[in-house]
């Protein structure tokens, strides 16, 4: 079952609502990671107009969920979707609560770019922190590939990735530590990276979940909370 | 350019053609109801005025007085001796005194020809019933000669001259006489369903025909639907696809379109010739008749178990029925009503039918009533062809009420059918 | 995000034929057909009609108390497949069985196996309510009676009303049981139908197509009463609503063209059906 075709229905209007359903989860994604990347890229030069405009933009993301969640459950609705097209409305219902989430990560990162910038604080950290947003902006980008293409191999590899993000994630937040022991004045600043850097690690997990959905609509089988090496030797 | 074609535009042009080929042809179907009603009642209405005479019958009313020792009987003479006697004498002498001036002989002799010859018979019969008439004087009705009765009856017209005439003047001056006194009148005529056939009109009735029908459809119906529903349901349910039952099926199909004379010949040939069976009886008309029917019925009745609809047949082998309780709980019930439609055609092909009768000698002339399904007997539509081949006047009304009796039994049994029909076809 | 855009549109217009005729000729059953506790076994069951053969090695159990529905496009073979489990496809002339059936493994198609028999123990109901055009009593007292089920009337009467409770319909015709049976409204007679069957006290029923000429309110009544039949019966079903297989059945069978395609648990074939012939057909991809 590794070439799902959703255009292949009786009902052309099937095709053309599965069609919509997935363009619009595209393009969800695809605005959710422009988000971050503004986020980040306001952080990297600390730029409170890109911070702005993300913020403006958290709403646009918001409707596109409750519109995307609306047009899953008329599918429903209408017709009883079952196997790869039920896999497929699970799949989007699922990705677009964890996209809603990371755009909300997003606008974190941007409100915590301004208090930073009222602090007037400045730091390597900084550009530690933009690694990090890197790593996990190609995480997010590939997932929303993986789950473009519906292609499991990658979607596998990406939810392997997360573990390394994680402890780039932890490593930094020792870092971090260590710098509120050197320096207490720092503190305050230094808490807001690391709430950043937490949030840069949330969408990391939540671009996990997405693969981890992408896979279920492939391959029809629930990987959730399993170990991955298992479900790499038994699926793949 | 060409015009644009507007649809609604184009329907309507085309309705209007539409409808009036519609009007035309329901109007074309009017019609031919209307010529086939026509001729329909045409026939009828002939069929009936030239039948309503027979209906009627002359009677003339005569004092006769009853010479006991004249007749050379008493009253405790035997039955035979009643028989022997010749009633004959009194009805003379009773005419005689009623036209005393006919003196000669020759004039006597058509004097007496004013009663019918049966008119003894009725003088004898009355006596036989109450022996105390026995020297006394009766005065009752004697049935007329047809003659007497055609004049009564308008048919024969009083103004022609007499060379033209059948009845002379002298006769006619006696009809007349009687006629204005009251003497003779008309009463409905009962002989003509209580009687046999008679050589004389007046004397001719249609009870051996009605009894010889109904004994020979009697048999026709009792031989023909049981083997013919038999077979339907072998053949429809039961028989194996092969060579032989295609043949078998295609012998039915032929069998009803065999020409009927030749089912007569063979009932001359093997059931009278061969098996020595009484000729002219109904029991062999029977027999020849439900050879014929028979094809019928059996496609009729096989249609109507094909008709049967299969889902009845599945629900009751799925309960694990049989075949045999299938068959006859469930398929032949609601197959009923097609197969009595069939029996009807065939049994209404049976009483119309003569070319067969002739042959088996069923057009015999045959005065007795027929007391069972062995004595020799006519039937109807074999009694219409006897009296209208007849020479005598008389029998020209009796031949119409035949058909018309005729088409009353058949109308009677389409009636006893459609409520059979009824009844079974109560959908559960 | 436009990468992305236009990986997805490429990817969708790229897209090969959809290759209808697969050649499923030597396709092996998907999922297992076989069960602990098998109340019928089929094992290469070719059904033939005169040279046309209609069912290809058909192997296929069905549990004991399970409701199992044979789904597939029609004139898959689904119908003659059931047919072939009370030997209704006997009244067919043309139709020929091969291979072999069991019944709680005696051979159904031996020549020591009577039809009649047979079909007194596994049960039918058809696709069109077809009640005998009898009243309401003696249409389900008429299986007993043939059968000779019960000794007197009184007993007569306790089955007939025991049928009529178990099929849901003694409440709706107790006050009509000498009414016409065919005056009932079309889920009662098919009700009526299901009472008959089980007054003959069956082992198995198939149903054929039960709910296809019912409105959605007695289809759901008809499912109700499948589910309740279950605890003593095993039921085999052919459905043309997939809904109503997914809703019924514990197991479901994939049939194309005379072979099973795939068979497994319910709650799997929809979901996650493994033949790409299962998935097209339960996603409505077939035309």
């Amino acid at each position: 079952m590794d070439n799902l075709e959703f255009d292949q229905h009786t009902s052309k209007e099937y095709n053309n609502e599965l069609e919509d359903v997935r363009n619009h989860l595209l393009k969800m994604g695809g605005m959710v990671e422009n988000q971050l990347r503004k986020a980040m890229l306001s952080l990297k030069d600390r730029s409170v107009e890109l911070a702005n405009d993300v913020l403006a933009k958290g709403d646009i993301i918001d409707d596109m969920e409750i519109k995307l969640d609306g047009e899953c459950t008329r599918i429903i609705a209408k017709r009883q979707p079952a196997a790869s097209d039920l896999r497929l409305i699970i799949a989007v219902m699922k990705s677009i609560t964890d996209l809603e989430r990371i755009g909300d990560q997003a606008e974190k990162i941007a409100h915590i770019l301004k208090d930073l910038m009222s602090l007037d604080y400045q730091s390597p950290f900084y550009v530690e922190l933009d690694h990090l947003g890197q790593k996990v902006l190609g995480v997010l980008s590939a997932s929303l590939n993986a789950l473009a293409r519906l292609d499991a191999d990658q979607a596998v590899e990406l939810v392997e990735k997360d573990q390394l993000i994680n402890a780039h994630f932890l490593e930094l937040n020792d870092h971090l530590i260590e710098q509120m022991v050197r320096a207490p004045i720092e503190v305050k600043a230094l808490l807001h990276l690391s709430h950043c850097a937490k949030s840069l690690e949330r969408i990391g997990d939540h671009a996990k979940n997405i693969c981890e959905y992408t896979i279920y609509l492939v391959k029809g089988k629930d990987i959730r909370h399993k170990d991955i090496q298992a479900v790499k030797e038994k699926l793949f | 350019m060409n015009k644009p074609i507007n649809n609604t535009d184009q329907v309507k042009l085309s309705l209007k053609k539409r409808y009036f080929k519609e009007k035309v042809f329901k109007s074309a179907g009017l019609l031919a109801i209307g010529i086939a009603f026509m001729f329909l009642l045409v026939l009828l209405t002939d069929i009936i005025t030239k039948a309503m005479p027979a209906f009627s019958q002359t009677q003339v009313n005569l004092t006769v007085s009853i010479d006991a020792d004249e007749l050379g009987l008493k009253d405790d003479s035997s039955r035979e001796d009643f028989m022997a006697a010749d009633f004959r004498q009194p009805i003379r002498q009773a005419l005689r005194d009623r036209f005393p001036e006919a003196t000669k002989r020759k004039v006597k002799k058509e004097l007496y020809t004013l009663v019918s010859i049966g008119a003894e018979y009725q003088l004898r019969d009355a006596v036989l019933e109450n022996p105390a008439l026995l020297g006394q004087s009766v005065t009752m009705d004697f049935i007329a000669d047809d003659d007497v009765d055609a004049v009564i009856k308008g048919a024969i017209d009083r103004t022609l001259p007499e060379s033209d005439r059948r009845v002379k003047d002298q006769k006619l001056g006696w009809i007349l006489e009687m006629e204005a006194s009251g003497e003779v009148h008309k009463t409905f005529n009962w002989l003509f369903f209580s009687a046999g056939d008679s050589r004389e009109p007046e004397l001719a009735g249609i009870k051996g025909a009605i009894l010889g029908s109904l004994y020979t459809l009697l048999v026709t119906l009792a031989l023909s639907f049981p083997v013919a529903v038999a077979a339907a349901i072998y053949l429809e349910e039961f028989a194996p696809k092969n060579r032989f039952i295609d043949f078998i099926e295609i012998n039915i199909n032929n069998l009803a379109a065999v020409p009927s004379i030749v089912f007569g010949l063979l009932g001359l040939a093997v059931f009278i010739n061969f098996f020595s069976m009484p000729r002219s009886a109904p029991l062999v008309g029977g027999i020849v008749l439900s050879l014929m029917t028979l094809p019928t019925i059996i496609i009729a009745s096989r249609s109507a178990i094909k008709a049967v609809p299969p889902s009845l047949r599945e629900a009751a082998l799925g309960l694990g029925a049989s075949k045999m309780q299938t068959v006859f709980h469930h398929v032949l019930p609601a197959a009923l009503p097609g197969i009595l439609t069939g029996t009807i055609i065939g049994m209404a092909q049976a009483l119309g039918e003569t070319a067969p009768l002739l042959m088996i000698g069923m057009v015999a002339f045959i005065v007795d009533i027929p007391q069972s399904i062995g004595d020799p007997s006519t039937v109807l539509p074999i009694q219409v062809f006897l009296w209208a081949d007849a020479p005598e006047r008389g029998f020209l009304e009796k031949t119409s009420a035949a058909i018309l009796v005729l088409l009353v039994f058949l109308i009677a049994m389409n009636a006893v059918a459609i409520r059979l029909r009824k009844k079974f076809e109560k959908k559960w | 995000m436009n990468m992305i855009a236009d990986t997805m549109t490429a990817n969708m217009d790229n897209k090969p034929e959809p290759q209808v005729n697969l050649d499923i000729e030597y396709t092996e059953t998907v999922g297992a057909y076989t069960c602990d506790d098998a109340k019928i076994s089929t094992r290469d069951v070719n059904v033939f009609y005169d040279t046309n053969q209609a069912i290809h090695d058909v192997s296929l159990d069905v549990g004991r108390n399970e409701v199992i529905a044979l789904i597939g496009p029609s004139g898959c073979g689904k119908s003659t497949f059931l047919r072939c489990l009370n030997r209704m496809n006997d009244t067919i002339d043309i139709c020929r069985v091969q291979g072999k059936i069991l019944l709680d493994g005696e051979n159904i198609y031996s020549k020591k196996q009577d039809p009649v028999l047979l079909r007194a123990r596994v049960g039918m109901v058809f696709q069109k309510p077809n009640p005998f055009p009898k009243s309401i009593y003696d249409n389900v007292a008429y299986g007993p009676r043939i059968h000779g089920l019960t000794k007197n009337k009184a007993e007569l009467d306790d089955l007939v009303e025991d049928a009529l409770v178990k099929a849901g319909l003694f409440d709706e015709v107790k006050d009509r049981l000498h009414g016409p049976g065919t005056g009932l409204s079309g889920g009662q007679q098919q009700r009526l139908c299901i009472a008959r069957t089980i007054a003959v006290q069956p082992e198995v029923i198939l149903m054929d197509e039960p709910a296809s000429a019912l409105d959605p309110i007695a289809t759901a009544k008809i499912e109700e009463l499948i589910n309740e039949l279950r605890k003593n019966y095993t039921i085999v079903i052919v459905t043309h609503s997939m809904q109503q297989a997914a809703r019924v059945s514990q197991r479901t069978a994939y049939f194309h063209m005379g072979r099973l395609i795939e068979v497994g648990d319910t709650n799997k074939i929809f979901t996650n059906p493994k033949h790409e012939l299962t998935e097209k057909y339960i996603t409505g991809r077939f035309g």
